[in-house]
């Protein structure tokens, strides 16, 4: 069961809520021990076999901290490292040694330790690393770090086990520290549902479509089909749609939920699409991943090199900083799999963002001199060329099928020419277009076609509802309030119909999965 | 709250409203349209036709419908495999059941011809499409496994609103009954393709081909142990067929590779035995068996689907075919667990040919006799009753008897079928003078229409099989 599911929509959301807010009247101090069962019992569901594996760890782990926060400075970098080390080993063992190619959730061999990638291990450690490092930089500070309940809490929230957003514990603490101890007014469970409902609305109507148009595309050039211009295009721009729209509404789900029960997750997407240039995108698209990156990974490395790099102080930082941005970003591609197409995609990105950082040096000093800047529509081209390349990248089943898709962007690859297309745009009102091995359906198209509509021009779930005073959340464009906003009522209407429409498709029971949960 | 917001409770009963409308019209148009049976059927049940516009298009892709209408035929050949079998074969429900379903796999199949075998007269012979595929997609098996369809999945789902508005439409067109799929759901292939389905046949080709998972031997051989049970209980003759390549692959040798990979492993698990699973290899790179229909590139809807006239040519090789025992691969009538004992077969003489005669009573020769035990010889003979003149007989060698039932001018049916006695007889008879009706159905009987069942029985037996019929006077079947 995960968030999209029919069951969760129906039965196990609904229910919580109303012993959440049942209790939450009479004891408030509940909301902690209800939040935790509820999460303990959604992951029994969602991957039995790995449940007992993700409480052990994390007692272990507050255990960990506990004795951090009482050790000296020294031996509580010692209980650092060990609880990272630790955490990031058994990360490794599970991603890339137990079973590199397996779904999360699935269990081939039985056995003490069970194999297969716990569902959301990826984004569990990532939290787990922020409560050693957090707590020992705030140590002992008022992070509640002798309260496991409330660690555990943090640690397997159900809504972020699928698929994040990551939460620095920095972040989290004041919030956790105050869950059930202050009363939740009717708007904030407004909100959150409009914007579970968003997200549901993304993830179960526009990606789960959208899948439908890639996948044939990529599995058919997996199974050594030459794919046409046309066909390529499709596949790929279909891809990073419903790459983006998955992750999207499974984050805004987590948002909504969040806020239902007082919690102010963050922010991970921005109408990244949006974005004029590389590093825009990186401020909107999954930013909690990147604000984590940033603060446990850039920075240090960034210190670390311009500390003991030569040179003037420009060009120390200079160093310090394509080094930071190519380490990060390669073991960033490293973290999504052990796949060949993940870590290249990764290498890739560190090396353009050091070219984009060269670029944008050197722009700067052009402009110094008068000269001219890259045009804005040029350099978002350029960005969205590079958007459709990752994500053939990410998609592919290896580095063959990444390249002939790539040639077949360019017409190189198969026969070249549109001839595909059009006859499926003419049939865009029959169910299949191409009605053979690689079925893009009809409707598959026209829901791309909205998508990317949306994508482009619609506001996001920020904006609309305000959120902005979340974590990672951008400055407020045009002097907006911060705080939860209700919006028109016609929100609520298009948001009950979203949850409507959405549950009927769940109920058909041709969900696609979560994307970001395989990583 | 902000003076501009709406109030959070009229709010949120905005958003339980718009929610809850349109789940109750859904469920409303879908209890009323019942496209799943959910109450009584009343607009729709699932039919045995060969392209369902609601089976397939269900989360289990018809996997529930066929083994539903699987259990309900009466046809004496079942016919297994995917959308190459649901189109190649076409196919007349009554006389062959086509249970081909698109993209289908092994599983699907199986459960299809266990249903097929509990039924009273279960098929005599089961043509499986040589399977691509084993394992059920995650998708079907997930319909599967919570027991598709649930009364979420009738009253909600989004496909049986969509055939639910399908249904509404058809009906108050003014026609009760919803056309086939290909009308208003799925447009079928067309007999000539244009230009673009060349380049996706490529991964067709890749798809179609594809050796199976590495587990395929294991699961092979229990789903070999599976189509031997059937055997075992019913007598059917089961041959997997490797379907016809087309003819611009065959120079293909990623696919010659594969489908003799493919050939390998599906003998490797056909057991020993009688009731061995027979393996026909008609897909065209053997020379020595290539079928000269599916070498016509007109015969073909697109370069995975061969269209009737290749399915009609295999119908007719496997026919034809002769098994591990030296059999030919006819209609064969034996009687449940008739492959369990030890039989006489005599070797038949090759002049030897069938012929149909009146046949006056046969008491006891097969079927019950008087004290209604089974004793043997088929579901024709089953309902045989002694003394009950206007029965059929047909002579012939073992194996060229078939299976059918014929009317006599005097509204009575019979059988027609083989003896059991083999050659040292060979009297396929007309199972005698029968009751007809509901009642000769319920025991099994197989309602054809004889004139049917007989042009079908030329058309799809081999030449040296081929049934001859002589007029009777004073028995005609009825046209």
């Amino acid at each position: 069961m995960l968030t999209y599911d029919a069951r969760f929509i129906a039965l196990f959301y609904p229910l919580l809520l109303l012993l959440f807010w049942m209790a939450g009247r009479r004891s408030p101090g509940a909301a902690v021990s209800i939040l935790l069962a509820a999460s303990a019992v959604f992951y029994a569901l969602a991957d039995t076999a790995h449940a007992p594996l993700i409480a052990a760890t994390t007692i272990l782990n507050f255990a960990i901290g506990l004795a951090l926060t009482r050790a000296s400075d020294r031996r509580a970098g010692h209980w650092t490292a060990a609880g990272i080390v630790l955490n990031v080993a058994c990360l490794a063992f599970y991603k890339y040694w137990s079973a590199p190619g397996l779904s999360p959730g699935t269990t081939p061999a039985a056995g003490v330790i069970q194999t297969g990638l716990p569902l959301g291990l990826s984004f569990f450690i990532l939290k787990q690393i922020s409560w050693f490092s957090d707590i020992r930089t705030a140590r002992p500070g008022p992070l509640g770090a002798r309260d496991l309940p409330r660690f555990a809490l943090y640690s397997i929230f159900f809504p972020q086990m699928i698929a994040g957003p990551v939460y620095r514990f920095r972040d989290a603490a004041a919030d956790y520290a105050t869950l059930g101890k202050k009363p939740l007014g009717l708007s904030s469970l407004a909100v959150g549902l409009s914007v579970f409902a968003v997200g549901l609305a993304k993830k179960l109507l526009l990606a789960d479509p959208l899948g439908t148009v890639a996948s044939p595309v990529f599995d058919a050039v997996a199974a050594g089909h030459d794919p046409g211009l046309a066909e390529a295009w499709i596949g790929a721009w279909a891809y990073s749609l419903q790459l983006y729209f998955d992750f999207s509404g499974i984050s805004d789900m987590a948002l909504g939920i969040g806020l239902t029960v007082g919690l102010r997750l963050p922010i991970n997407f921005y109408s990244p699409f949006k974005a004029r240039r590389g590093s825009e995108f990186f401020d909107r698209w999954h930013i909690s991943l990147v604000i984590f990156v940033r603060t446990y990974l850039f920075s240090p490395i960034l210190r670390l090199v311009r500390r003991h790099a030569s040179g003037t102080a420009a060009v120390r930082t200079m160093k310090a900083t394509a080094t930071a941005t190519l380490v990060s970003l390669t073991l960033v591609g490293w973290w999504h799999g052990a796949k060949a197409t993940f870590v290249l995609s990764g290498l890739l990105a560190g090396l353009g963002s050091v070219a984009l950082q060269l670029a944008a040096f050197r722009q700067a000093s052009t402009k110094r001199r008068g000269g001219a800047r890259t045009p804005s529509s040029v350099s978002r081209v350029l960005l969205m060329l590079a958007v459709i390349g990752f994500g053939i990248l990410f998609r592919s089943q290896d580095l063959r099928a990444a390249g002939e898709m790539l040639l077949g962007l360019a017409g190189l690859s198969g026969a070249a020419g549109s001839t595909a297309l059009l006859p499926a745009l003419g049939q865009l009102a029959g169910e299949s277009a191409f009605h053979l091995a690689t079925p893009v359906p009809g409707g598959g198209l026209l829901v791309m076609a909205a998508a990317t509509a949306i994508a482009f021009g619609a506001p996001n779930t920020v904006q609309i509802f305000r959120l902005y005073d979340h974590p990672g959340a951008p400055q407020p464009e045009g002097g907006a309030r911060t705080g939860a906003h209700l919006p028109h009522v016609r929100w609520a209407l298009a948001a009950g119909l979203f949850v409507a429409l959405a549950l009927m498709q769940a109920v058909n029971g041709d969900l696609q999965g979560t994307i970001y949960a395989r990583f | 709250m902000r003076a501009s917001e709406p109030a959070p409770a009229r709010f949120l009963g905005s958003m339980a409203f718009a929610m809850a409308l349109p789940l109750a019209a859904a469920a409303g148009l879908n209890l009323t349209m019942d496209p799943y049976g959910a109450a009584l059927g009343r607009w729709y049940r699932l039919r045995p036709l060969i392209h369902d516009d609601v089976a397939d298009r269900t989360p289990d892709t018809g996997t529930a419908a066929r083994v539903n209408a699987a259990a309900r035929s009466r046809a004496p050949v079942l016919l297994l495999g995917t959308s190459r079998t649901q189109e190649g074969f076409g196919g007349d429900p009554s006389h062959a059941f086509n249970a081909g379903q698109a993209a289908g796999a092994m599983a699907d199949l199986l459960r299809v011809a266990e249903a097929a075998a509990q039924r009273p007269a279960p098929p005599r012979l089961y043509l499986i499409e040589a399977p691509t595929t084993l394992d059920v997609p995650s998708s079907r098996a997930r319909a599967a496994a919570k027991g598709w369809p649930r009364l979420d999945d009738r009253l909600f789902a989004r496909e049986a609103s969509h055939v639910s508005l399908h249904l509404l439409g058809h009906t108050l067109g003014g026609g009760a009954q919803p056309r086939m799929r290909e009308d208003f759901f799925m447009p079928m292939p067309l007999p000539h393709k244009p230009s673009r389905v060349e380049r996706l046949a490529e991964a067709q080709i890749g798809r179609a081909f594809e050796p199976g998972p590495t587990p395929a031997t294991t699961f092979l051989r229990a789903a070999t142990a599976q189509l031997k049970r059937i055997c075992l209980s019913t007598g059917a003759r089961i041959v997997v067929v490797e379907p016809p390549v087309h003819p611009d692959v065959l120079g293909d040798p990623r696919a010659k590779a594969v489908v003799s990979a493919r050939l390998s492993v599906l003998r490797r698990a056909s057991g020993s035995g009688r009731c061995r699973l027979d393996v026909v290899d008609l897909s065209g790179f053997a020379r020595q068996r290539r079928l000269p229909e599916a070498l016509d590139p007109a015969n073909w809807l697109d370069r995975l689907h061969f269209a009737p006239a290749v399915g009609a040519a295999v119908l007719r090789r496997v026919l034809a075919a002769k098994d591990s025992g030296g059999s030919a691969l006819g209609l064969l009538k034996r009687r449940a667990g008739a492959a369990l004992r030890p039989r006489r077969t005599a070797p038949c003489p090759p002049r030897a040919r069938p012929r149909l005669h009146r046949a006056r009573a046969l008491p006891g020769r097969a079927g019950r006799d008087g004290r209604g035990r089974d004793r043997g010889g088929g579901p024709g003979e089953r309902s045989h009753r002694p003394g009950r003149p206007g029965g059929l007989r047909a002579r012939g060698p073992s194996g060229a008897g078939a299976l059918g039932r014929l009317r006599g001018a005097d509204g009575r049916t019979g059988w027609l079928g083989r003896s059991r006695r083999q050659c040292g007889n060979r009297s396929a008879s007309l199972g005698g003078p029968l009751g007809s009706g509901p009642a000769a159905r319920g025991k099994g009987a197989y309602a054809l229409p004889a004139a049917e069942f007989l042009t079908w029985i030329r058309r799809s037996s081999a030449p040296g099989l081929s049934v001859r019929f002589r007029p009777i006077a004073d028995t005609q079947p009825d046209h």
